[in-house]
Order: C-alpha cells, then structure tokens, then sequence
C-alpha cells in the first residue's frame, strides 16, 4: 500500500474538496456538492490503483482524466452514452452544459442558481485542479507546489462573490494544506536513514538527541501563527478593490441579463430567464448639463428568434474624429436643444459605451470611434474610461409625429417589422384590443404603451413565472412573448419587447434598445451602476428616427415615460414628480430603403466582437490568445538569445585567440563548460587528465571517442605546460565529438538545457552587461575623479 | 617483523662509528670528494652531459626493478625514493621498527655503484664523526684531513633522532649545503649526493625528534607501512636462506645517476605549473585545518620532485598531474596540522589532499 501512497492522496483530495467550499457561496442550492465530492474521490481513488501498478505520473494522469471523463458521462450524460463509454454526442451535450454554465456565471449575481450545466462545470474544473494538486503533491512530493493550483481554485470560488468572505473557508483551506506539507516533511524524514528511534507520538522522546521534535514544534507553532495572521491581518490593512478571475457573479448580472459590462455586456437576451439579486457594482459615473436626464444607450437588437434577441453585425468606422453626422432622416423642423455628458470611470469595455442619443460630437481622449451605419450605435475601439458627448434632446411635437402606419407589403418584410410567428396570434389579437381603429402612429404607439404601463394590468416582478393557465385550467408553457401577456408578469426585457411585437404588428417599425437608466445622483455626479441596465423599445418615426417609449413600469426602476409618448390630454397620473419628462428621441440611420439585410435574421453571424452564447471565446478570450502567441513567439526567440550568445561568444574569442595554444585553451574551456550544461561537472580542483578520466567514467566513452577525449586532454596539456615551439594540434573537431558522445548519454532534460540555457551564453550576457554598465558609468566615474584631484 | 630483521649481512656496525660500504670495485671505496666513482659502465655517461630522457626511464626502470626485489611490494616508495635521488633531495623514512626503513636505503645504496657510507646515530655520536676531523700527521708535520661519515653519494643515517642536536645539525647542515667546512678549510661533497635518514616514531625515550626547521630540509618523508599479507608470504620466501640484498648488483653508477640528475634539471616548468606549486603552498599557509604551512623551501621542494617524476614518466614538462602526485610525500612532514585538526584525527596527508581538490589548476594565459 506504500506504494499508493494512501495518506497523501487522501490529503490532496480532501484540500481539492476544501477550496470548492466557497462555491457554496456562489450557488444554490447546493446540489453540486455531491457529484464534485465523487469526482475527486474516483480522482484519489484511480491515483492510489494505478500508482500501486506503476511509477509513471503520464499513467496516472491518463488514468484519472479516463475516470474523470467516465464518470461525469455516467453522472450527467446519461442517454448519450454507448454502453456506458462516452461519445461524440456526449461531447456535444456537455459542451451545451458549458455554454449554459457559462451564461448562468455571466447572468446572474451570486448565488446563482444551480443548474446541470453548473454541476458539470464545477465537477469538470475541480477534477482538474484535483488532478494538478495529487500529481504535485503525491507524485512529485512537493504539497508546497501543489498550493499554487488550491490557491487558484480557491481564489475562483472565493473572490467572485463580491463579499467578504467567512474566515473559515480559508482556515480550513490552509489548514488541510499544512497538513499535506507535515505530512510529506514526516515522510522525508522517516526516509532517512538512522539508527535513532524517531518519537511518533510527537512528544519529545529520550532518544530525541537531533532536537527534531523542537524543529517540529517550532513548525507547528509557524504554520498556526500564519494562519491566524492571515485571518487577523486584513482586519488593520486597507483592501484594495477586488479584482476577479474569471467573468460574472461578482459583478454580476441586473435586472436585464447581461452583466454590468467590465468584460463586456451581453447582447444577447433571453427572455426566459428570471433574474435576482441584482448588482450594486458602479459601472459609470457622469455630469451633464442637461435639466431632464436621459438613458444611456448601449446596443440596439433587431432580430428576435426563439425567445432570444440577437445582435446583428457592427458596421462601423472608427475614427478621431469629434464630429459625427446627425441622422439624415431628421428634420431641421424638429425642436431641440444641445446638451453635454461627460464620463468618468466607464467599466464597460470595447466595442461597448454608454452615449445618450443622438450624438453631435464627442471626445473620447484619443479613443477611435464611430457610429453604426445601419443603427447608429456609437461604438469605439478600445474601452474608453473617461469621455464626453455632445447631444441633441428632441421634443418633437405631436403633429411631427402624426402619421400612418406602414402597411405590410409583400412577404418579405424589414426586420424592424418582423413578428415572432409563435406568439403572432396573440399579439395581432392584443393589437386589435387596445390600438383604436385607424389610429395614426403616436396614437398607436401611445395606446401600447398605455396599456403594457398602465391599464392592462401588468406587474413588474425579476422572477418570471414558468407556467400559465389555459381556459381548460391546465398548466402549460407557451413560448417567452405569450407567456408574459398572458400571465401579465415580467421586468423591461418583456415589457419592452411586448411593445416592440405589437408596435411591429401595429406597422410600426420598432426595435430593442439596451442601455442604462440614468443612475442616481450625489452632489451634481450621477452613479450609474450595474442594477440600472434597462431595456426599452425604439419606434421609428419619418422625419424624426428613433424614438424612445417605455413600457416598463416605474417599479423597481425609476422609468420614466418621454413626454411625446404621453397623450397630450391625459397627465401620467402615475409620474406626478416628473415636471417635465425626459425628451429623447434615437434617430438612427435606418436602411435607406428598408431593405432586408439578409445577415439580420441569421442568428448564427453574431457579431465578431460581441459575446454569443454559441462560443466559449468571448473578446477578452480571444485577446488573451492574441496575447499568449505573441507571448510565445517572443519566448522563443527569447529562448534563442544565450544559445546564439554561446556560440557568438566562443567563435570572437576563437577568433581573438593570438596562437594556437590559446585556441586550444578555448576550446578546451568552453567543452568543460559544455559537458557541465549536461551535468558532467569535474571536481573543482582537476588536472586535465583527471577532468577527462572523470568524463571517460561518467559518460561510459569506449573507442573512438575515448580516443578523441584523450587526444583533447594531450592538447590541452601540451598547449599548457609544454615548453614554447611544441607543436599543438587543432582539438576541435575532437572536442565536438566528445560534447556528441557524452550528450548521447544524458538525459534529455540535461540536454535540452545544455542546448538552450549554456552557461556560456549567460557569461556573455553578464559580460555584456557588465560593459554597458561601465560604459554608462564611464563618464560619471571619470567626472568624479577629475572632481577629487581638482580637490 | 619486516625485512630488515632478516638482515644478516654484516651485523650491526660499531656504535659511533661509521662503515665503509662499497659496492663493485673496494678502491671506489676510498674516493676523493666530488671525483665520479666506478668504472665506465655500458649506461654510463661522460661526466657533464645529461642523458636523454629515455635514459633517465630506461635506468629508472632498471632501479626501480632492481629495488623492488627486495623491497617487496612497494613499488610507491621505491618510485618516492628515486624521484627524491633524482631530485637532488634527501629521502626521511619514518615508520615503526622492521618495516625495512634500513633495507629500502640500503638497497637503494647497492642499486647504484657509488660509495655508501651508514651510519648508526647514538646519542655520543659527534659533530667531527659525520663532517671528519685534521688529524697532525707527524711524517708530513702537518695537520691531514680525515673525511667523515658524510663523504659518500649514499649516506644513510640510522635512527638519527637517536643523535644530540648537535649531530643532528652536523649532517643536516652537510645535507643543505653539499659541502663540509672543517678548521676553515671547506670540502665538497660528492654528487650525486643523497642522505636517506630513518626514523622512530615510536621509541620516544631517550630521542631528539628532529624539529620543524630541520624537517624541512628533507626533500619527502616515507612511511612504508606494514607488507601485504602476500608480500609478506613472498618475503619469507626469498629471505629466507640469504638476503636478496646480497644477490642485489648494481644496475647504475654514480655518473649516470648524475646525468641523469642534469636531465630532470632541464625539465621544463610552465609558468601555469610554477603558479599551481605556489598556489598550493599558499593554500596549506592559509588553510584553517593547519597550524604552520608550507615553507618557500618546500615549495622548492615541490617543483624539483616535480620535474623528476615528469622525467620519471619519459615527459620533458610538468603537468599538474606531477604536480599533485607528489604533494602530499614533499608536504606532509612539513606542515603542522592545529589541535582541532588533531582533535578531528585527519592526518596531515588528508588535509593536503583536501587542498588540493580546492585548488584549480591554473590554465595556461593565468
């Protein structure tokens, strides 16, 4: 059973389970545990087996990653499993799992809710780091190293949950793994060969005569006092602001699911998704000038598909320019007054930012941006932190806005007209009850609103109901639009897009809006932060663009309706502080012609930049790539730098050498130094002859080879100690024969170092440093001394 | 008991004085200082021209073979022992009683057909018994010069911490020199000219161990230690009915031996190797582990026995590899290891072996 190494894998496996503890803060409920908990048990128990039959760490490895795999097909791909073995299909079924876990870490605030596609991920990443800690730790004997993988575990699952976190989590986690580093020091210790009975009770013994057991104690007594300090210190050092690992929880999702934008916002929406506790996290604050605050927009949806909103693809031109063109579509008639917003500490990374609309200027202080061609969306390349617009707010009166409906023509119609066909019915027959009969467009789009806000009875509410009634008093659950005008039970994603449907149906062009509410203020500066993401409708009207409503309630939200979207006659009895609504409107450059853009229904062509939930590689992922292969070319070349400089090294002083005894002298040296790069390192004190005995012994040279050393050697002395005028032959090609011969013998780590790290390259290196340092220091060294003899 | 007990040539001389022991022609015996004795052999050399190397190992080998049969199964100090003749320095054995500290001089001393003088110290013996005396002749009314002990290529000098102080100075002041001043009037000694003393590191009563200042004068100390078994066994055999020493002939003469001594003058020392003896020196003068380090003179010392065992293996420069070969044999006598040292039970040979893995052998642009 040694040879398992029992108490150690049970130790690695028991350290694993420990820092996934803190998991338990991120999810819930705690289902996960189990599954995980069996994981790193067929981890520990398929390491102690295959060590039993091998000393191979390749072996285990593969052996755990088989159980791993096997398992997690038995525990969550069941059905999509051939004969118990896994499958391509069982790859396809978790990497949907993931992508799901993925979008649950992104979406929601901790504690999220645990799902399978969580289960797997959890168990999946916690059977690898499992695997990393046996390996360190019960392979390779080093439990120190192995902390390294535990800390970063550790860290995942405490640092995302935005809180302070129980002290007993770390106590824990430090305590198993000061056990692991006590146990492998016993077990060193007990290797050593002595004649000394050790005391195993941990008291001193009498034979205790090395004093080991007042090591142990003073051992003991470091690791206890470093964890209490560790627990006791943050209580007196300031904190300095979290930084996360990986995307999500901690920062958080908000009321319309995507997440507060450090890494990115989403733009995607999925309606089905209820949503809790959203995040308090500041993702911008601001000053303006303007006296009625406005939303900051973020992106702009026009597909809608399977419940889901999807972004259509950029097109846009990024400049540093300030000045941008207005839309063309809106008429110099319109009233309107320029207004300026700056921002300071935008969170939201690129391609995203947060502007008011329509834009006049901007300054993003050096950042390159643009708007979009199709939907006028300003977008910039790079996260700008600080920046500040010039914008338009528009009242346009009501006459403006007076104008039919467009009728549908044909059966091709723009995506800005398009009606999900699974709630089509529904919403044509909303559309029949609360639109009037020939209504112009604002009235039709006033009578919407009025009633998704007001008189049809709607509450606001995160949490989305899963079923509804039907007139046979069954439960069932239709698709996300009709579940929502039927159980009338939803936040702003489904107010808006209920508006956006039955604006659609009406023949009113209309789009999804995503952005923020205007935040709230604190002495002139307005804080937006992550629960402030909203999301509202945008109709189109000619002469005017894009115009803003809001359908939401004012419930949790503090949702403002625009005053054009209010009947002239009837006051919004339900904004009696709103003095004088906020007026904005979002004209865009539509398609000129209206035309469908054949990429815009695609769901699959999401945006290059954007993150879909059909790739695990979000932005910062594929700039992380970018990174480590820029990375890993500089590192080779790098890594070609002391080998080049070796070999510079000894060809200049080749060259340099004055007589060929100097030649030889060189050539001998840098040989030495060679076989010392594969660990062939005579005594200090060796004559020629006896550094090549020694090589001739270590490398097992016979024949030729021993030959060539031997004739090397004679050079060697002769070019020494010879008398002048002896004549010295050229070793070298002596010389590379023996470097062959004795790199043929040692291991490939030593020859691969020997290849890439020679010491000689490293001497060339500090020599050259060395001399560029005395030519800096030259003229300061002579300037001093010229300074003391004038003194 | 070793060799030397079985020794029954010609007993054990008169105490205090000295016997005449000559090997080949008697009136070699009888040889005026400095004049080259013994007839003109095949490997003999005219007077003043130095042999070529192959000479000096082709005689070296006749030597060492000649001496190894009696000496058996030493071949290291018969190899030390012809390194310090050629050398030019004097051989101290030093080992306990009947290991054949005696015989190995003596054989040594047959080996070569040269006068050879021994001496038996005792604590009478007297400065005028090893430097000579002027006795009045009263045919020639004048006072006449009667040579000491010290006359002769080969002295050996038994048990000379047997002797006073004085004595002791006689000879080692004759060793240093290579030359005798008796009422003012100063007389050469032969050449080759080696002194090959023994002594007793056991017996202590009624002893003057020899002091630093005077050890340091012998070029290497020997110990031949105890035979193997085998040799042992091989000895009984062959000393059984008469002493090889008997069979022993000459293999080489005086002359050679001083060709052969030029020879190994003229071989060649880099600066590199002049720098490692130094170093060396430097090392056991700085080195922790000993009390008193090693004299200029050693390092002297340690160069010649250098040059010769270079010449010993048909080489005409020095290698560190000589160098090192003889290091401990020329240092060990001369350096003073500390009480720590002592204390710790590592012998000084140890501690030189220790100094000489730590220094580096100097390359050849030092």
């Amino acid at each position: 059973m040694s040879r398992g190494r029992v108490p150690e894998s049970l130790l690695a496996g028991a350290a694993s389970a420990v820092v996934a503890w803190p998991l338990s803060t991120l999810f819930t409920p705690n289902t996960w545990i189990r599954p995980t908990l069996a994981v790193i048990a067929v981890v520990v128990v398929v390491g102690i087996l295959v060590r039993m039959a091998t000393t191979s760490w390749v072996l285990v490895m593969l052996g755990q990653l088989a159980g791993v795999v096997l398992v997690s097909g038995w525990l969550y791909g069941r059905g999509h499993l051939w004969h118990g073995l896994p499958t391509l299909d069982m790859v396809l079924t978790f990497n949907r799992l993931l992508v799901d876990a993925r979008l649950t870490v992104q979406n929601y605030a901790a504690p999220a809710p645990t799902n399978r596609g969580i289960i797997l991920g959890i168990g999946l990443a916690i059977a690898i780091a499992a695997i990393i800690v046996d390996h360190l730790a019960v392979m390779r004997r080093s439990p120190a190293m192995a902390g390294l993988p535990l800390l970063t575990a550790f860290l995942i699952s405490a640092s995302n949950s935005g809180d302070a976190l129980n002290p007993m989590y770390f106590v824990a986690a430090g305590g198993v793994w000061l056990l692991m580093l006590g146990r492998q020091g016993i077990s060193s210790l007990r290797r050593w060969s002595t004649t000394v009975p050790l005391s195993t009770s941990g008291r001193r013994s009498s034979e205790d005569r090395d004093g080991a057991y007042g090591y142990a104690a003073v051992g003991r007594t470091l690791a206890v006092a470093g964890l209490v300090t560790a627990v006791a210190l943050p209580i007196v050092i300031p904190h300095l602001p979290t930084r996360y690992l990986i995307d999500g929880l901690g920062r958080s999702a908000d009321a319309t699911g995507f997440s507060d934008g450090q890494i990115g916002l989403k733009s995607t929406l999925d309606l089905t998704r209820s949503l809790n506790n959203p995040s308090k996290a500041p993702v911008l604050t601001y000053t303006t000038n303007a006296p009625v605050l406005t939303p900051l927009r973020v992106g702009v949806l026009e597909s809608y598909a399977n419940d889901q909103w999807r972004p259509d693809n950029p097109d846009v031109r990024y400049s540093k320019r300030p000045q941008v063109d207005l839309p063309r579509e809106l008429d110099d008639s319109i009233p309107r007054e320029t207004y300026r917003l700056s921002v300071d500490e935008s969170r939201i990374e690129a391609p995203q930012i947060a502007a008011p609309t329509p834009l006049v200027s901007g300054d993003l202080d050096g950042v390159a941006w643009g708007l979009d061609r199709q939907t006028s969306v300003a977008s910039v390349n790079r996260s700008a932190r600080s920046y500040s617009f010039n914008y338009l707010a528009l009242n346009p009166p009501s006459g403006a806005l007076d104008q039919p409906v467009e009728q549908a023509t044909g059966a091709l119609l723009p995506p800005e007209l398009q009606v999900d066909p699974a709630s089509e019915p529904l919403v044509r027959q909303l559309v029949a009850e609360v639109v009037p009969e020939g209504a112009s467009r604002i009235e039709a789009a006033r009578a919407i609103q009025n009633y998704l806000r007001q008189t049809g009875g709607f509450s606001y509410s995160l949490q989305l109901p899963e079923t509804v009634t039907n007139d046979f008093g069954q439960s069932e659950r239709p698709d996300a639009i009709s579940l929502f005008l039927r159980s009338k039970v939803g936040y702003c994603v489904q107010f808006a897009t209920a508006m956006v449907m039955m604006a659609r149906e009406s023949g009113i062009p209309a789009r999804m809006a995503i952005g923020f509410l205007p935040g709230s203020a604190d002495r002139g500066t307005y804080t937006v932060h992550a629960s402030d993401a909203h999301a509202w409708p945008e109709l189109y009207f000619d002469g005017v663009g894009w115009l803003r409503f809001e359908p939401t309630p004012s419930g949790a939200q503090n949702t403002v309706a625009p005053p054009y979207s209010l009947a002239p006659t009837t006051p919004d009895s339900s904004d009696p502080s709103t003095s004088a609504p906020s007026a904005t409107a979002r004209p865009t450059n539509t398609r000129p012609d209206g035309a469908n853009d054949p990429g815009a229904n695609d769901p699959t062509t999401t945006s290059g930049t954007s993150a879909g939930d059909s790739s695990f590689l979000g932005p910062q992922a594929r700039t992380a790539l970018l990174w480590v292969l820029i990375g890993l070319v500089a590192g080779v070349l790098g890594s070609l730098a002391v080998p080049l400089a070796a070999r510079t090294r000894l060809r200049r002083r080749l060259r340099d050498a004055p007589d060929e005894a100097t030649r030889v002298e060189v050539e001998w040296q840098s040989m030495v130094e060679r076989l010392g790069d594969l660990g062939v390192i005579p005594p200090r004190g060796s004559t020629p002859r006896q550094a090549g005995r020694f090589f001739q012994r270590e490398a097992y040279l016979e024949g030729e080879e021993s030959q060539a050393l031997i004739r090397v050697v004679d050079g060697v002395e002769r070019s020494r100690y010879a008398p002048p005028g002896t004549t010295v032959t050229d070793v070298r090609p002596d010389t590379h024969r023996v470097v062959r011969a004795v790199a043929g013998v040692r291991r490939r780590k030593d020859r691969l170092r020997a290849a890439w790290w020679p010491s000689e390259g490293l001497l060339e290196w500090r020599e050259r440093r060395e001399q560029l340092v005395r030519t800096v220091r030259g003229p300061w060294d002579r300037w001093q001394e010229r300074r003391a003899d004038k003194g | 008991m070793g060799p030397a007990a079985g020794d029954p040539t010609k007993g054990q001389p008169v105490q205090g004085r000295y016997e005449d022991q000559t090997n080949g022609p008697v009136g070699a015996a009888s040889t005026a200082p400095g004049a080259p004795a013994g007839p003109e052999s095949l490997l003999s050399l005219p007077a003043g021209s130095p042999a070529s190397l192959s000479q000096v190992t082709e005689v070296a080998g006749r030597l060492a073979r000649a001496m190894n049969s009696v000496i058996e199964g030493k071949p290291d100090v018969v190899h030390t022992a012809i390194t310090v003749l050629l050398a030019e320095g004097h051989l101290l054995l030093e080992d306990v009683p009947g290991v054949g500290k005696t015989m190995l001089a003596k054989t040594l001393a047959r080996s070569i057909d040269c006068s050879v003088r021994r001496v038996q110290f005792t604590p009478d013996l007297l400065p005028s018994d090893i430097t000579g005396v002027s006795v009045f002749n009263q045919d020639v009314r004048d006072f006449e010069f009667r040579p000491g002990a010290i006359f002769a290529n080969v002295v050996v000098g038994d048990e000379i911490n047997r002797a006073s102080p004085k004595t002791q100075s006689a000879l080692l002041e004759s060793m240093e020199e290579g030359q005798v001043t008796v009422d003012g009037q100063t007389y050469d000694l032969p050449k080759p000219f080696i002194v090959m003393a023994t002594q007793n590191p056991i017996e202590m009563e009624g002893t003057y161990p020899l002091p630093e200042a005077q050890r340091d004068r012998f070029m290497a100390r020997i110990s031949l230690g105890y035979p193997s078994s085998r040799a042992e066994v091989a000895m009984l055999d062959t000393h059984g009915q008469v002493s090889p020493l008997e069979t022993l002939t000459a293999v080489t003469d005086a002359a050679t031996v001083s060709a052969m001594v030029r020879a190994v003058r003229s071989v060649f020392t880099s600066d590199a190797i002049k720098q490692y003896v130094v170093d060396l020196s430097a090392a056991t003068r700085s080195s922790s582990a000993l009390r008193l380090g090693a004299s200029p003179r050693a390092t002297l010392h340690m160069l010649r026995a250098s040059r010769a065992h270079a010449a010993l293996e048909g080489r005409d420069h020095v290698l560190p590899d000589d160098v090192q070969a003889i290091v401990v044999n020329v240092l060990a006598h001369r350096v003073i290891p500390t009480g720590e040292t002592q204390l710790a039970r590592r012998s000084t040979a140890e501690v030189l072996q220790d100094l000489m893995r730590r220094v580096p052998v100097p390359a050849a642009g030092r």
